[in-house]
């Protein structure tokens, strides 16, 4: 789920070297924080926020496989 | 290598590597032009799960799929991109063209229009797409606290169909 969130986000953005994200693990749910250069965070978010729904559907569908639930933060 | 072969590569490693990282299995990804658009196939043991309730998965997956495509390719050119996983935007098409016929009979029948279910963009288009020769109808979105739902009703015009605001 990590690999899948850098894999997106770094082909999102224009400072892909800046992006980092860290996992949290919970007993039934992982949180996965992201951070990224301050000028990158409105591609990552998108339209109306259309991206970062994207993004969440989709780690919710890998969380799905791997039998636990997930959340993406973007920290600023 | 052309622009558009570059291209479907390139789209195939995109959509590849998300359904690899998405679902730790290799799924097959055939992608090919029609017309402008750009259609990917999918397929994969875990169908199911990439499309996800109501196609939502699909969706985003078309969408991140759009997104980093855009990147690839020249400024000012745009792709469209259709991404389908185990044929199920086709027999949506079929199901929502059907209905739509259904109900447009209704509607002419009684003259009572008809707010259909809140769809995404795509499948509205469908609506109206299939009702487009429909000489007596009109297919309008509308906005509603459940989301755009298509409302299917005679045209100005033809039989009255007043009172007929229904919540659902």
């Amino acid at each position: 789920m990590k690999e899948f969130i850098e894999y997106v986000v770094k082909a999102l953005v224009d400072h892909p070297e800046e992006v980092s994200v860290t996992q949290i693990d919970g007993e039934k749910t992982v949180i996965f924080e992201l951070r990224c250069n301050e000028g990158d965070i409105g591609k990552v978010i998108g339209k109306q926020g259309r991206t970062i729904k994207s993004i969440r559907t989709l780690l919710g569908a890998a969380a799905a496989k791997a039998g636990v639930r997930a959340m993406l933060e973007i920290v600023e | 290598m052309n622009e558009r072969q570059k291209l479907l590569t390139t789209v195939q490693q995109i959509v590849g590597t998300l359904a690899k990282l998405i679902l730790h299995e290799d799924a097959s990804i055939i992608p090919q032009f029609e017309d402008e658009t750009l259609k990917v196939e999918v397929e994969s043991k875990e169908s199911a799960l990439l499309i996800g309730k109501e196609g939502k998965v699909l969706e985003s997956l078309q969408y991140i799929t759009q997104r980093i495509a855009q990147r690839n390719i020249p400024e000012g050119q745009i792709v469209r991109i259709i991404i389908d996983i185990a044929g199920y935007r086709t027999r949506k098409e079929e199901e929502i063209s059907k209905l739509a016929k259904e109900i447009a009979e209704r509607v002419s029948k009684s003259g009572q229009s008809v707010l259909m279910q809140p769809m995404g963009s795509w499948e509205r288009r469908i609506v109206h797409m299939a009702l487009k020769d429909e000489a007596k109808l009109v297919t309008e979105s509308e906005d509603t606290i459940k989301g755009r739902q298509v409302r299917i009703k005679l045209k100005e015009g033809g039989q009255s169909s007043s009172g007929n605001e229904q919540p659902d």
